[in-house]
Protein backbone atom coordinates (compact mmCIF):
# COMPACT_ATOMS: atom_id res chain seq x y z
CA UNK A 1 0.00 0.00 0.00
CA UNK A 2 1.13 3.48 -0.68
CA UNK A 3 1.86 6.37 1.44
CA UNK A 4 -0.90 8.42 2.62
CA UNK A 5 -1.03 11.97 3.26
CA UNK A 6 -3.14 14.50 4.17
CA UNK A 7 -3.36 18.68 3.10
CA UNK A 8 -5.52 21.55 3.88
CA UNK A 9 -6.95 24.76 2.05
CA UNK A 10 -8.96 28.13 3.22
CA UNK A 11 -10.56 30.34 1.33
CA UNK A 12 -13.11 32.63 0.02
CA UNK A 13 -15.27 30.85 -2.61
CA UNK A 14 -16.37 32.88 -5.71
CA UNK A 15 -15.71 32.49 -9.47
CA UNK A 16 -13.03 30.51 -10.25
CA UNK A 17 -11.44 30.46 -6.93
CA UNK A 18 -9.05 27.85 -5.88
CA UNK A 19 -9.24 26.07 -2.59
CA UNK A 20 -6.59 23.85 -2.72
CA UNK A 21 -4.39 22.30 -4.88
CA UNK A 22 -2.24 18.57 -5.32
CA UNK A 23 0.89 19.77 -7.01
CA UNK A 24 2.18 16.38 -8.59
CA UNK A 25 6.32 15.53 -8.91
CA UNK A 26 8.18 14.04 -11.27
CA UNK A 27 9.01 10.76 -9.39
CA UNK A 28 5.02 10.05 -8.57
CA UNK A 29 1.80 9.76 -9.86
CA UNK A 30 -0.29 11.16 -6.45
CA UNK A 31 -3.76 9.55 -6.22
CA UNK A 32 -6.23 11.66 -4.54
CA UNK A 33 -9.13 9.74 -2.44
CA UNK A 34 -10.86 11.61 0.25
CA UNK A 35 -12.15 15.26 -0.29
CA UNK A 36 -13.88 17.08 2.25
CA UNK A 37 -15.80 20.57 2.41
CA UNK A 38 -17.61 22.97 4.70
CA UNK A 39 -18.12 26.09 5.70
CA UNK A 40 -16.81 27.86 8.46
CA UNK A 41 -18.90 31.10 8.47
CA UNK A 42 -21.99 31.84 10.10
CA UNK A 43 -24.58 29.45 8.45
CA UNK A 44 -26.65 31.23 5.85
CA UNK A 45 -28.36 30.19 2.23
CA UNK A 46 -25.39 30.29 0.34
CA UNK A 47 -24.59 27.91 -2.62
CA UNK A 48 -21.62 27.11 -3.87
CA UNK A 49 -20.11 24.95 -7.10
CA UNK A 50 -17.60 23.15 -6.31
CA UNK A 51 -15.66 21.31 -9.22
CA UNK A 52 -12.20 18.86 -8.88
CA UNK A 53 -10.49 19.42 -12.22
CA UNK A 54 -6.89 19.29 -13.43
CA UNK A 55 -4.37 21.70 -13.84
CA UNK A 56 -1.30 22.15 -15.96
CA UNK A 57 0.35 24.91 -14.46
CA UNK A 58 0.16 26.02 -10.58
CA UNK A 59 -0.37 29.30 -10.60
CA UNK A 60 0.74 31.52 -7.89
CA UNK A 61 -0.51 30.42 -4.26
CA UNK A 62 -1.17 32.48 -1.33
CA UNK A 63 0.78 29.30 0.76
CA UNK A 64 1.99 26.28 1.06
CA UNK A 65 0.55 23.18 3.23
CA UNK A 66 3.23 20.39 3.69
CA UNK A 67 0.91 16.99 3.27
CA UNK A 68 0.36 15.15 6.66
CA UNK A 69 1.43 11.64 6.54
CA UNK A 70 -0.64 9.22 8.10
CA UNK A 71 1.90 7.12 9.62
CA UNK A 72 4.54 9.16 11.53
CA UNK A 73 7.58 6.82 10.04
CA UNK A 74 6.83 7.83 6.51
CA UNK A 75 9.07 10.34 4.72
CA UNK A 76 8.52 13.24 3.67
CA UNK A 77 5.55 13.41 0.76
CA UNK A 78 6.76 13.71 -3.15
CA UNK A 79 3.66 15.83 -3.91
CA UNK A 80 2.78 19.16 -2.94
CA UNK A 81 -0.10 21.23 -1.27
CA UNK A 82 -1.44 24.53 -2.53
CA UNK A 83 -3.54 26.62 -0.37
CA UNK A 84 -4.67 30.02 0.17
CA UNK A 85 -5.52 32.87 -1.45
CA UNK A 86 -4.04 32.22 -4.71
CA UNK A 87 -2.54 35.52 -6.41
CA UNK A 88 -2.72 33.50 -10.06
CA UNK A 89 -4.88 30.84 -10.29
CA UNK A 90 -3.27 27.61 -11.40
CA UNK A 91 -3.80 27.04 -15.42
CA UNK A 92 -7.11 24.46 -15.43
CA UNK A 93 -7.83 21.98 -18.12
CA UNK A 94 -11.35 22.54 -19.46
CA UNK A 95 -13.70 19.81 -19.65
CA UNK A 96 -11.40 18.03 -17.41
CA UNK A 97 -13.83 17.79 -14.09
CA UNK A 98 -12.85 14.45 -12.10
CA UNK A 99 -15.80 15.24 -9.99
CA UNK A 100 -18.27 18.58 -9.23
CA UNK A 101 -21.22 19.20 -7.11
CA UNK A 102 -23.17 22.39 -5.69
CA UNK A 103 -23.05 22.58 -1.87
CA UNK A 104 -25.27 24.76 0.32
CA UNK A 105 -22.96 26.66 2.59
CA UNK A 106 -24.71 24.92 5.70
CA UNK A 107 -23.92 20.94 4.08
CA UNK A 108 -20.81 19.69 4.62
CA UNK A 109 -19.76 17.33 2.07
CA UNK A 110 -17.41 14.51 1.58
CA UNK A 111 -16.23 12.31 -1.31
CA UNK A 112 -14.04 9.02 -0.22
CA UNK A 113 -12.83 6.30 -2.45
CA UNK A 114 -10.52 3.52 -2.05
CA UNK A 115 -7.24 5.01 -1.69
CA UNK A 116 -5.74 3.31 -5.23
CA UNK A 117 -8.83 4.36 -7.16
CA UNK A 118 -8.95 8.33 -6.91
CA UNK A 119 -8.38 10.83 -8.86
CA UNK A 120 -5.02 10.33 -10.58
CA UNK A 121 -2.46 13.19 -11.39
CA UNK A 122 0.29 12.66 -13.99
CA UNK A 123 4.66 12.58 -13.39
CA UNK A 124 4.78 15.87 -14.12
CA UNK A 125 5.98 18.60 -12.74
CA UNK A 126 3.79 21.90 -11.84
CA UNK A 127 0.86 19.86 -12.86
CA UNK A 128 -1.94 18.37 -10.78
CA UNK A 129 -5.75 18.47 -9.25
CA UNK A 130 -6.86 21.01 -7.89
CA UNK A 131 -10.28 21.95 -5.79
CA UNK A 132 -11.93 24.82 -6.78
CA UNK A 133 -15.64 26.69 -6.64
CA UNK A 134 -16.30 27.62 -10.18
CA UNK A 135 -19.15 29.98 -8.91
CA UNK A 136 -21.04 30.90 -5.77
CA UNK A 137 -23.79 33.21 -4.58
CA UNK A 138 -22.07 34.74 -1.36
CA UNK A 139 -18.40 34.77 -0.57
CA UNK A 140 -18.12 33.15 3.03
CA UNK A 141 -14.61 31.70 3.71
CA UNK A 142 -14.51 27.48 3.13
CA UNK A 143 -12.35 24.87 4.20
CA UNK A 144 -11.14 21.94 2.44
CA UNK A 145 -9.21 18.58 3.37
CA UNK A 146 -8.02 16.14 1.02
CA UNK A 147 -5.77 12.95 1.39
CA UNK A 148 -3.88 11.23 -1.52
CA UNK A 149 -1.34 8.56 -1.86
CA UNK A 150 1.71 8.06 -3.64
CA UNK B 1 -28.08 -7.88 2.79
CA UNK B 2 -25.88 -8.23 -0.43
CA UNK B 3 -27.71 -7.09 -3.50
CA UNK B 4 -26.56 -9.81 -6.33
CA UNK B 5 -28.59 -8.09 -8.98
CA UNK B 6 -25.73 -7.62 -11.72
CA UNK B 7 -26.51 -3.20 -11.62
CA UNK B 8 -23.19 -1.52 -12.19
CA UNK B 9 -24.95 0.52 -8.97
CA UNK B 10 -23.38 -2.67 -6.93
CA UNK B 11 -20.17 -2.11 -8.07
CA UNK B 12 -19.45 1.23 -6.83
CA UNK B 13 -16.50 2.37 -5.35
CA UNK B 14 -16.65 5.37 -4.18
CA UNK B 15 -19.09 6.89 -1.69
CA UNK B 16 -20.30 10.68 -1.28
CA UNK B 17 -21.72 11.41 2.08
CA UNK B 18 -23.30 15.22 2.69
CA UNK B 19 -24.85 16.33 5.89
CA UNK B 20 -27.37 18.71 5.69
CA UNK B 21 -29.06 20.29 8.95
CA UNK B 22 -32.68 20.23 7.78
CA UNK B 23 -32.70 16.41 5.52
CA UNK B 24 -30.33 15.02 7.51
CA UNK B 25 -27.27 12.54 5.81
CA UNK B 26 -27.46 12.00 2.11
CA UNK B 27 -25.60 9.53 0.84
CA UNK B 28 -24.90 8.67 -3.03
CA UNK B 29 -22.35 5.80 -4.65
CA UNK B 30 -20.19 6.66 -7.50
CA UNK B 31 -18.65 4.91 -10.08
CA UNK B 32 -14.95 5.71 -11.42
CA UNK B 33 -14.74 6.49 -14.92
CA UNK B 34 -11.84 4.48 -16.78
CA UNK B 35 -10.85 7.00 -18.98
CA UNK B 36 -10.20 10.17 -16.70
CA UNK B 37 -10.55 8.70 -13.33
CA UNK B 38 -13.35 11.09 -12.34
CA UNK B 39 -16.05 9.61 -10.17
CA UNK B 40 -19.93 10.15 -10.48
CA UNK B 41 -22.45 10.05 -9.05
CA UNK B 42 -24.61 6.44 -9.73
CA UNK B 43 -28.35 5.81 -8.90
CA UNK B 44 -30.12 2.55 -9.45
CA UNK B 45 -32.92 2.96 -11.68
CA UNK B 46 -32.77 6.29 -12.89
CA UNK B 47 -32.79 5.47 -16.13
CA UNK B 48 -29.99 7.34 -17.62
CA UNK B 49 -28.54 6.21 -20.58
CA UNK B 50 -24.19 6.11 -20.04
CA UNK B 51 -22.02 5.58 -22.64
CA UNK B 52 -20.25 2.04 -22.27
CA UNK B 53 -16.42 1.10 -23.23
CA UNK B 54 -15.84 -2.55 -24.29
CA UNK B 55 -12.19 -2.16 -24.08
CA UNK B 56 -12.67 -1.39 -20.50
CA UNK B 57 -15.47 -3.28 -20.00
CA UNK B 58 -17.01 0.24 -17.48
CA UNK B 59 -19.41 2.68 -17.99
CA UNK B 60 -17.98 6.28 -18.82
CA UNK B 61 -18.80 9.15 -17.03
CA UNK B 62 -20.73 12.61 -18.99
CA UNK B 63 -17.73 14.19 -20.52
CA UNK B 64 -15.65 11.08 -21.54
CA UNK B 65 -18.74 9.63 -23.17
CA UNK B 66 -18.76 12.96 -25.60
CA UNK B 67 -15.18 12.67 -25.91
CA UNK B 68 -15.69 8.84 -26.65
CA UNK B 69 -18.35 9.61 -29.58
CA UNK B 70 -16.33 12.19 -31.07
CA UNK B 71 -13.24 10.09 -31.10
CA UNK B 72 -14.81 7.31 -33.36
CA UNK B 73 -15.73 5.09 -29.63
CA UNK B 74 -11.27 5.33 -29.46
CA UNK B 75 -10.31 3.82 -26.00
CA UNK B 76 -7.97 6.22 -24.18
CA UNK B 77 -7.53 4.71 -20.78
CA UNK B 78 -6.36 6.53 -17.93
CA UNK B 79 -3.32 4.64 -17.78
CA UNK B 80 -2.53 5.97 -21.17
CA UNK B 81 -4.33 9.90 -20.64
CA UNK B 82 -1.55 10.12 -18.01
CA UNK B 83 1.27 8.91 -20.71
CA UNK B 84 0.33 11.07 -22.80
CA UNK B 85 0.28 13.92 -20.55
CA UNK B 86 3.59 13.08 -19.40
CA UNK B 87 5.30 13.32 -22.37
CA UNK B 88 3.56 15.78 -23.73
CA UNK B 89 1.31 14.04 -26.84
CA UNK B 90 -1.73 15.05 -27.38
CA UNK B 91 -4.44 13.63 -24.93
CA UNK B 92 -6.52 11.43 -27.66
CA UNK B 93 -3.29 9.51 -28.71
CA UNK B 94 -3.09 6.20 -28.67
CA UNK B 95 -0.21 3.91 -29.91
CA UNK B 96 -0.79 1.90 -32.85
CA UNK B 97 -1.22 -1.52 -32.79
CA UNK B 98 -0.55 -4.17 -35.68
CA UNK B 99 -1.36 -7.63 -35.59
CA UNK B 100 0.46 -9.91 -38.09
CA UNK B 101 -1.15 -13.41 -39.18
CA UNK B 102 0.75 -16.37 -38.41
CA UNK B 103 3.71 -15.61 -36.18
CA UNK B 104 4.34 -13.55 -33.03
CA UNK B 105 7.17 -11.93 -33.78
CA UNK B 106 8.72 -10.55 -30.29
CA UNK B 107 12.21 -8.88 -29.95
CA UNK B 108 14.01 -11.48 -29.22
CA UNK B 109 13.20 -13.64 -31.66
CA UNK B 110 15.39 -10.68 -34.56
CA UNK B 111 18.26 -12.09 -32.55
CA UNK B 112 18.02 -15.24 -32.51
CA UNK B 113 20.74 -17.37 -35.45
CA UNK B 114 18.85 -18.89 -38.33
CA UNK B 115 18.44 -22.76 -37.81
CA UNK B 116 19.83 -22.67 -41.83
CA UNK B 117 23.45 -22.26 -42.08
CA UNK B 118 24.67 -18.99 -44.45
CA UNK B 119 21.32 -17.30 -43.75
Amino acid sequence: MGRRYTGHGTGAVGTDKSLLTLISATTIRPCLYEIITGCEATPADQATDFKVVRFTAVGVEGSGFTPLAHDPADPASLADYGSGVFGTEPTYTASAFLLQWSQNQRVTFRFVTIPEMGFLAPATAANGIGIKSSSATGTATHEASACHVE
Amino acid sequence: MPDERAHSSTNAIGYIEAFDPEKGKMEFDTLRCPHCSGHFVVRPGSGKVRSFCGHCNRLLCDLCSVKFAMNGMKCVHVEQLLHNIEHGLPDDFVPTVVAMPGKLWLPQDIKRPSPIPGR
